[in-house]
């Protein structure tokens, strides 16, 4: 049986089912009747909105930080590497060496590639 | 020679696998086989724009005379696979005749240009060469259609370009001069015997085992493709065949959405996956929660491993030409997935006196692409040498 708290208030409905999946679990749990009462309390009260966010604000906060400092990492490196890459692609005078060498390919029998042209493509 | 720009495509029904050589500067891409029709109302706004990578971004809109212009605006690739209404490939897909070869041929060449070209608003790009794949079973009959409609100019327009001002548009016209197609399968065979900078032989041994025969099975998506090879060349009498690994993805799909609670985006999400080793076969339906899927995948690779080697004996024993064949080679991303339990299958017909010693060369799932490219950088040479005979000719 579920039952349904609603803060008119603020036009927050939430529907309280039996049980729940933890999401970082995955295991299934009873609502307990201490979690009825507290939403019971804010839902009277109009306050259940900042009950929902309180609850996730604690949830996320722990990882929030750690995830923080190694985005702010990655950010830096990629700033780095975006700066790497512009400088390489805008020195054409690096680039206009040429990059395969053109004599190696003079010794391939050119009657040997019409035959496999021939054979392999069209 | 060669300083040209090359583009090779591996059309294939899971991914577009793509080598583009500019001037001899090579790159490498590769993109889901996805499209969805963009839809302005749901279009989230990204959070952040620095934060957008344009890969997942990709909002295009082909003008070509291949595909009939309904001003129709597509994701394509990975922001298409998060899509609802993402569109895969169908079971036994003609590839020439769907627009969203095109859509999507096109668009990766455009994609290319626009990040070697970052700052530009309209930018044309120039393929000398393009060099594309077709299953064998369509190869013969369609290449010719497949080259007409590829030639020319196609014009694809990028929409809603990450770190782009308002309104958000890049038109890229991609010119295509010369296509060659090549025929999966016996692509992989160029590739594992030529160089790709010298095109000379590089593997006496595979060549010497073609005198006596070589059958290579190029297992895809949605086909099989086999190729006979003799004498260092081709034989035209096998067939591809009508399967592959996407019915097996899409099971797996299923039942672990049924079982797993975790839905995948798409079957190159789970291909993904495969790929990365048995380390990665777990979903998490919520964050943190690890649940092993090697229990729906094992069976399904397990099924698929032996039926491939049904039809691996099939061919052998189908064709005359090749009936004394020495070498089996296995290619394509299939088979590399499932390289584990096609030996184990493998083992047991071994038991049943009909032994198939399979081949794993490295790379298999990027034979077909470099075969193209070395087919494209043939064909170019081909070209400037008839060119400057051309020219000695006039000149004497």
């Amino acid at each position: 049986m579920s039952r349904i708290y609603s803060d008119y208030f603020n036009q927050t409905v939430l529907t309280i089912p039996d049980t729940f999946i933890d999401v970082k679990t995955g295991e299934t749990h009873q609502v307990s009747p201490k979690i009825n009462e507290e939403i019971e309390y804010h839902s009277m009260n109009n306050t259940l909105q900042h009950l929902i966010f309180s609850a996730l604000h604690s949830y996320f906060q722990q990882k929030q930080t750690n995830h923080e400092s190694t985005n702010d990492l990655l950010l830096e490196l990629l700033e780095i590497k975006k700066m790497l890459n512009h400088g390489n692609r805008n020195s054409s005078s690096v680039r206009s060496k040429p990059i395969e060498k053109s004599v190696t390919s003079e010794k391939v029998d050119l009657k040997e590639i019409e035959d496999l042209l021939e054979a392999f493509g069209g | 020679m060669l300083k040209n720009n090359i583009f090779a495509v591996d059309v294939g029904n899971s991914w577009y696998k793509v080598i583009a050589s500019d001037d001899g500067e090579l790159l490498e891409y590769q993109m889901p086989n996805a499209i969805a029709l963009f839809d302005e109302e749901f279009y989230e706004k990204p959070y952040d724009e620095e934060d957008v990578d344009f890969e997942e971004n990709l909002i295009v809109e082909i003008k070509s005379p291949t595909v009939v212009d309904r001003r129709e605006i597509y994701y394509i690739g990975k922001a298409a696979m998060k899509q609802k209404n993402v569109s895969l490939t169908s079971f036994n897909n003609q590839k020439i005749d769907e627009e969203r070869t095109y859509i999507l041929l096109h668009s990766i060449a455009a994609y290319h240009a626009l990040l070697s070209n970052p700052s530009e608003a309209e930018i044309d790009y120039h393929i000398d060469q393009l060099a594309v794949s077709l299953p064998t079973t369509q190869y013969k009959e369609k290449k010719e259609v497949f080259k007409e409609r590829l030639k020319g100019v196609h014009t694809v327009i990028f929409h809603k370009v990450p770190g782009i001002q308002e309104p958000k548009e890049v038109a890229v016209k991609i010119h295509i001069d010369d296509v060659i197609v090549g025929a999966e399968g016996a692509l992989a065979y160029l590739s594992l015997t030529r160089d790709p900078e010298t095109l000379n032989i590089n593997n006496d041994s595979l060549v010497n085992d073609s005198r006596k025969g070589i059958i290579i099975g190029d297992l895809g998506g949605d086909s099989v493709d086999f190729v006979g090879i003799k004498n260092n060349k081709p034989v035209a009498s096998i067939e591809g065949e009508q399967f592959g690994i996407n019915q097996f993805l899409d099971n797996i799909i299923q039942k672990v959405s049924k079982n797993e609670l975790y839905k995948f985006n798409s079957r190159s999400e789970l291909e993904e996956k495969l790929a990365a080793g048995q380390s990665e076969w777990y979903v998490e339906p919520f964050a943190g929660v690890k649940k092993d899927i090697s229990k729906y995948i094992i069976p399904q690779l397990k099924s698929m491993a032996i039926k491939y080697l049904e039809h691996f004996d099939r061919v052998r024993s189908s064709s005359n030409e090749i009936n004394g064949a020495v070498r089996y080679i296995a290619v394509g991303g299939a088979a590399d997935i499932a390289q584990r339990q096609i030996k184990e299958a493998a083992v047991k017909w071994s038991e049943r006196g009909r032994p198939i010693e399979l081949t794993f060369p490295e790379d298999m799932a990027k034979l077909n692409v470099q075969g193209l490219l070395i087919l494209a950088k043939m064909n170019l040479l081909k070209k400037d040498k008839i060119g400057q005979n051309d020219y000695v000719l006039a000149k004497s």
